[in-house]
């Protein structure tokens, strides 16, 4: 709470996205890319279900915080 | 033990049946451009691995939230501001355009079977959510299907 905070993570799946890398095979679909996508999904179809999710989310969100930040 | 190698050729056929290959092929422009992407790509996967650094924000935020490999989710948090350390693809800025730090977003919550998980980094929008990582985690979220742009699961 505050201004400060600490953050420790572990990606297990990064670790097998990593491994597989090394073959040619993108398991997180992020080769290249800011942003994976799920397995059996390509980026298009990510970004359409994004925008379907889009709503759901703005209904339970609220926004007006976030926006503030110039950080 | 040939018991075991067919497991694993069985998972890795699973994976590559899931998955897609390297876009490499598409994206490089000679052979060096190949190789030098092959390089990048596989820091990148390195420096999404693991997530540690502290958090810093103009605004206070507030998080206590865990979650075991994505099935214990707990807590809540909510936090926009910069990020020092590794993580998201990136270290102390590098990896994502920046020195010392970068842009991070967290906003969180997980009553233990179910949890809601969104993250931001380096390049985003919280507005839009095609631009940010965001996923059901607990049990019940591998009931629910994909909402958008997935971060890393288990973790």
């Amino acid at each position: 709470m505050g201004h400060v905070g600490f953050v420790g993570n572990l990606n297990y799946f990064e670790i097998l996205d990593l491994a597989l890398g090394f073959a040619g095979i993108d398991l997180c679909g992020d080769d290249g890319a800011l942003l994976g996508h799920w397995p059996g999904q390509t980026a298009q179809e990510a970004d359409e279900a994004a925008y379907e999710f889009e709503e759901t989310r703005r209904t339970f969100q609220d926004q007006p915080t976030t926006s503030r930040s110039r950080w | 033990m040939r018991r075991q190698a067919a497991r694993a050729l069985g998972l890795l056929a699973i994976a590559l049946a899931a998955t897609g290959c390297t876009s490499l092929l598409e994206r490089s422009k000679n052979p060096f451009h190949f190789v030098a992407l092959y390089l990048a790509d596989r820091a990148q996967d390195m420096m999404e691995i693991a997530d540690v650094g502290i958090t810093i924000s103009e605004e206070p935020g507030f998080a206590i939230y865990g979650a075991f490999a994505s099935i214990t989710p707990v807590g809540a948090g909510y936090v926009n501001g910069r990020f020092i350390g590794l993580g998201g693809g990136q270290f102390l800025g590098l990896g994502a355009g920046d020195l010392g730090s970068t842009r991070f977003y967290l906003s969180a919550v997980g009553v233990l079977v179910w949890g809601y998980e969104e993250f931001g980094w380096q390049s985003f929008d919280t507005k839009n959510i095609s631009t940010i990582q965001c996923q059901d985690v607990g049990l019940a979220g591998i009931l629910t299907p994909p909402q958008g742009r997935p971060g890393p699961v288990p973790s």
